[in-house]
């Protein structure tokens, strides 16, 4: 057990997907009414893959990873569609066996490292912790061994010492290397990734998605890479996943949506980053801002925002439809009259 | 931009440390020693008239205080700062813009209020009916509606809070501005409109600015000027093109080489190793030696000084 490399067994079959989500809505009732938090997102990830979901703040991108692992808070409920993980069904499970299902076959990784890690216990506590929850098999020692493992797998130095250190005793990056350790515990076979890099410096950031990847490969994992960093997701991902008030608006290979968007909203989003390559005069900008979600206007949600919006964009909403090697949710790709 | 270049801000020699000892008791008792933060060392700097300078760095080199020290927000331990006369003769006056528009604006009060604020404190309107003329102007040119005055902050998205945070900076007609990581908290869509919206306000009014990022994109969108920090020191410092098309120090080498490129993603790059060292206990010598490839013993005992190199860079490194 004390071998790093085979901490996490690799599984990986490409035949089938590791996470698949089907037409998932989330409400969220409250006195004046449903709001709809995601509105029919469908996506899935095969093993070793990493999926890229990005979005403005609000647009749900928390929202799918909080859903998929069972944590919506009340009174927010998935009213429909459906999740699957390794071919078996796991929305509408009850608490106690969305536990044994969070930490053991899938893994969170949170923004905030601080705030993921219990303060008054050490580093080493919390995975044994995690680490006898899941493999009561396990021994005290052979716990703390795995644990010492993890910390030099996620590339902590010296783990042997470290392992007994407090939370406040690490910088930031070397605390989410412990999230990330915890995250990798039990071998889980999907790490959902909440904004994992916001928190970091940027010579730090690139350390942890490296890390990322590195883990992802080696062991067939399935990501789940929430963000709204684009450059993380450019770097990062395999495929990435657009979302915008509650809906996936285009998806696909990472290269095809950030280089040629199909949906006019990833394209404004791309124009508006400044560029590190050249100086621009002025930013593309996309005026105004994401609706709220008791205001999402009929027909297509970007549609107040969108040049290229016709009177068909403010009547009917459109599907995600295939456009090119991805998809994209946009009446201008469907015969190309909006 | 204007052409004739005057200075507008003259930083030399900037200091200051924080008092970060332990309560007198703990001293008393358990004999624990004073300690102190140098938050800011050395640090000389000057902002052409209508430009835009900026500061980068990671978490905790200092570009935050410099920012506070600039408004007047602390004192400095040691050093000048020195504003040139501005229109009115008198030394040009700055004003703030804050990082979050969540924090940074009264929730309980309007947005008319929060506007007027300065102008009534300052007594710079004699009548409430120019100060809502000025409140309604103020909004206009910040691209909201004067109607928007009688709102309250939480109905108004990020985007248009930081609008908000700009017209009240406004009001007081300052002629410099000082700018904490005015978009970090937007998301890049409307990041965009905020950067456009005070390159568009530099060129009307004519405002310098002193700005405070850790994006090195939006920095490069923005400044005439980069100042890289680290640890409390400027370690480089260059025109924008020069800095970005022949970064002399290590330090801003490995920072282009880290940030994450949509355009160009290096997904097979060697991340750097280390992390920044406290600034409570900063290294000896270089204070960049411990992550730096080309350290060598003279790098751990001496502290090179910032050298002024023949493209007008200044930069502190003894390889450069």
């Amino acid at each position: 057990m004390d071998d790093p490399s085979r901490i996490v067994q690799a599984k990986a079959d490409p035949g089938h997907n590791c996470l698949e989500v089907r037409n998932l809505v989330v409400e969220f009732p409250n006195r004046h009414g449903t709001l709809r938090a995601l509105d029919d997102v469908s996506l899935s990830i095969r093993p070793g893959e990493i999926l890229g979901v990005v979005g403005e703040s609000g647009a749900g991108k928390s929202m799918t990873g909080l859903a998929i692992q069972g944590l919506l808070e009340r009174p927010g409920r998935i009213a429909s569609g459906e999740v699957w993980l390794e071919g078996r069904r796991i929305d509408g499970l009850s608490d106690r066996q969305m536990e044994k299902i969070r930490g053991k076959e899938i893994g969170a990784i949170f923004q905030d490292p601080l705030t993921s890690l219990n303060p008054l216990f050490s580093v080493g506590a919390q995975l044994v912790e995690t680490i006898r929850q899941h493999m009561p098999e396990l021994g005290k020692a052979a716990a703390r061994g795995r644990a010492i493992a993890l910390l030099k797998e996620v590339g902590i130095p010296a783990p042997e010492e470290r392992v007994d250190h407090f939370p406040h005793q690490f910088s930031g990056g070397m605390r989410q290397r412990v999230v990330i350790a915890l995250a990798l515990a039990v071998n889980p076979r999907l790490i959902i990734a909440d904004e994992p890099t916001t928190a970091l410096d940027v010579s730090i950031q690139a350390q942890i998605t490296g890390l990322l990847r590195r883990l992802c490969k080696e062991h067939g994992t399935a990501v789940m890479l929430v963000t709204h960093d684009m450059g993380v997701i450019a770097e990062t991902a395999d495929r990435v996943a657009v979302m915008y008030a509650g809906r996936l608006i285009e998806i696909g290979p990472v290269e095809t949506v950030l280089k040629s968007p199909a949906h006019p909203y990833t394209r404004g989003l791309m124009a508006s980053i400044p560029a590190l390559g050249a100086r621009v005069e002025h930013l593309h900008q996309i005026d105004g801002a994401m609706p709220r979600l008791n205001a999402i206007p009929p027909g297509c949600a970007f549609n107040p925002r969108c040049a290229a919006a016709g009177p068909r964009c403010r009547r009917d909403e459109p599907a995600l439809a295939p456009v090119g090697q991805g998809a994209a949710a946009c009446w201008l790709h469907e015969g190309g009259v909006a | 931009m204007t052409t004739a270049r005057t200075t507008a801000l003259e930083v030399t020699n900037l200091d200051r440390t924080f008092d970060v000892s332990p309560p007198f008791l703990n001293r008393v008792l358990y004999g624990q020693k004073r300690r102190h933060l140098h938050a800011v060392s050395d640090v000389s700097f000057s902002v052409p008239a209508g430009g835009c300078m900026s500061l980068v760095g990671e978490s905790g080199c200092g570009k935050s205080t410099v920012a506070r020290l600039v408004t007047g927000i602390y004192a400095p331990t040691a050093g000048e700062i020195r504003f040139a006369p501005g229109k009115s003769g008198a030394p040009l006056s700055a004003q703030m813009i804050f990082q979050d528009p969540y924090a940074s604006l009264n929730p309980r009060w309007r947005v008319k209020n929060i506007i007027a604020e300065p102008l009534r404190e300052l007594k710079l309107r004699a009548t409430e009916a120019e100060i809502q003329d000025r409140v309604a102007e103020l909004l206009g040119i910040v691209g909201l509606n004067a109607a928007d005055g009688a709102k309250f902050p939480h109905e108004f998205s990020g985007g248009q809070r930081q609008r908000i945070s700009i017209a009240r900076a406004l009001a007081s007609e300052p002629e410099f501005l000082v700018c904490d990581e005015p978009t970090s908290a937007l998301d890049v869509s409307v990041q965009a409109q905020i950067l456009n919206l005070m390159r568009k306000l530099q060129d009307e009014l004519g405002l310098t600015y002193l700005f405070i990022s850790h994006d090195l994109s939006v920095v490069r969108h923005m400044s005439d000027r980069i100042a890289v920090m680290y640890l409390g020191r400027i370690v480089e410092e260059a025109a924008t093109e020069t800095l970005f098309a022949d970064p002399k120090h290590p330090y801003t080498r490995l920072l282009l080489q880290t940030i994450p490129n949509v355009n160009d993603p290096q997904r097979d790059r060697v991340a750097a190793e280390g992390e920044v060292p406290s600034p409570l206990n900063p290294p000896s010598g270089c204070t960049f030696h411990t992550r730096c490839p080309l350290a060598t013993d003279q790098c751990k005992a001496q502290r090179p000084e910032l050298v002024e190199k023949a493209d007008g860079a200044r930069v502190a490194c003894h390889f450069a």
